[in-house]
């Protein structure tokens, strides 16, 4: 009983989102929805593709240049989080309980969340900043396989979303 | 020379590729690898125009270049990725301006990429992490960024034009 109200309580709010002027005009405008779409895309290929190429340099490919160099390349990737996020943020609000019904929507979140903190402390903590250690440690390696994994899972989670949605609109 | 959707077809049907496009999670998992591939050759390929480019001044240019046959793996599997979504629905893709204009910045990415081993490869070998790339290797790394961003985004503008609801202009 609780859990039913707590939807309808959802439900009700996901309703309220998808009527405010932002939403409809997402929905309905020629090129809104598709160009948050395109610039999604880009950005979480920037950013996954960025993360991956620095990850797999961790694990000792592409040596022997020295790590710390690649902190150059951080606020790209920052850049490209923010932009991803901005633009992801534009796509649910035009179809929120799409999204916020879909538990594969949070699981992607989750990925996402959980591989930027471990990309960060591999960042920070592992050596990619000036005057770091030249060569990646264990440690270092095995943030970098975590977080590629997590990054490739949150992608799929990502191209799944489309496919397993129940909700397109609630009526009211 | 026209070519014919159902030939095309009948080849994805022969091979098994149809029936594994159309089980229930057949095409979200070639179309997440497709981009785990696309990502990939971004990152790649990507960050070392961007560091010919002057992006990243500092970073062995050669460090980077030993990245690139990941970058040629991953192009790999979205060539082939990519395939199987053409062989499975055909039709949708061959009359679709946005598919067309991916394959014509392919082909210039691909002639693109010949041109950068001809004239930059031997520059990136010699080069110190501080060196900046000539300018005719610059022209190559900014045409192959370009490229490759069209391709991306010309592939998400495919789901725009699907036949029959939008026809190609020029078909």
């Amino acid at each position: 009983m609780r859990r039913l109200r707590l939807n309808l309580c959802s439900m009700h709010w996901l309703y309220a989102i998808q009527e405010t002027g932002f939403s409809i005009w997402v929905r309905e405008s020629d090129w809104a929805l598709f160009a948050a779409l395109i610039v999604h895309t880009l950005s979480m290929g920037l950013l996954l593709g960025t993360a991956a190429a620095i990850d797999l340099r961790m694990l000792g490919f592409g040596a022997p240049a020295p790590l710390p160099p690649l902190a150059i390349f951080a606020p790209m990737l920052h850049g490209a989080a923010w932009v991803s996020v901005v633009s992801g943020a534009v796509l649910v609000a035009g179809y929120p309980a799409k999204a916020a019904l879909n538990p594969l929507f949070y699981i992607k979140l989750a990925l996402l969340i959980a591989a930027l903190v471990i990309t960060r402390a591999l960042w920070q903590r592992g050596g990619l900043t000036p005057g770091g250690p030249i060569v990646s440690s264990p440690v270092q390696r095995r943030f970098a396989i975590g977080s590629l994994l997590l990054m490739v899972l949150a992608l799929i989670a990502g191209k799944f979303l489309a496919h397993t949605a129940q909700v397109l609109l609630l009526l009211p | 020379m026209m070519i014919d959707p159902h030939a095309i077809q009948g080849l994805a049907r022969a091979t098994g590729v149809f029936a594994v496009m159309n089980t229930r999670w057949g095409w979200p998992t070639v179309e997440s690898l497709h981009f785990i591939g696309l990502a990939t050759l971004l990152g790649t390929v990507g960050l070392l125009d961007l560091r010919i480019l002057g992006v990243g001044r500092g970073v062995s240019m050669a460090s980077l270049y030993r990245l690139v046959p990941f970058g040629v793996a991953a192009f790999g599997l979205s060539f082939l990725t990519g395939s199987m979504f053409f062989v499975t629905m055909p039709d949708q893709y061959l009359f679709n301006p946005a598919f067309q204009l991916k394959l014509c910045f392919l082909a210039i990415a691909g002639l693109n990429t010949a041109a950068f081993y001809v004239i930059a490869t031997r520059h990136i070998d010699a080069a110190k992490p501080d060196d900046a790339a000539p300018l005719s290797a610059k022209i190559v790394a900014l045409i192959s960024l370009l490229c490759w961003t069209a391709v991306i985004v010309l592939g998400r503008v495919i789901t725009i034009f699907r036949p029959p609801f939008h026809s190609c202009p020029w078909c």
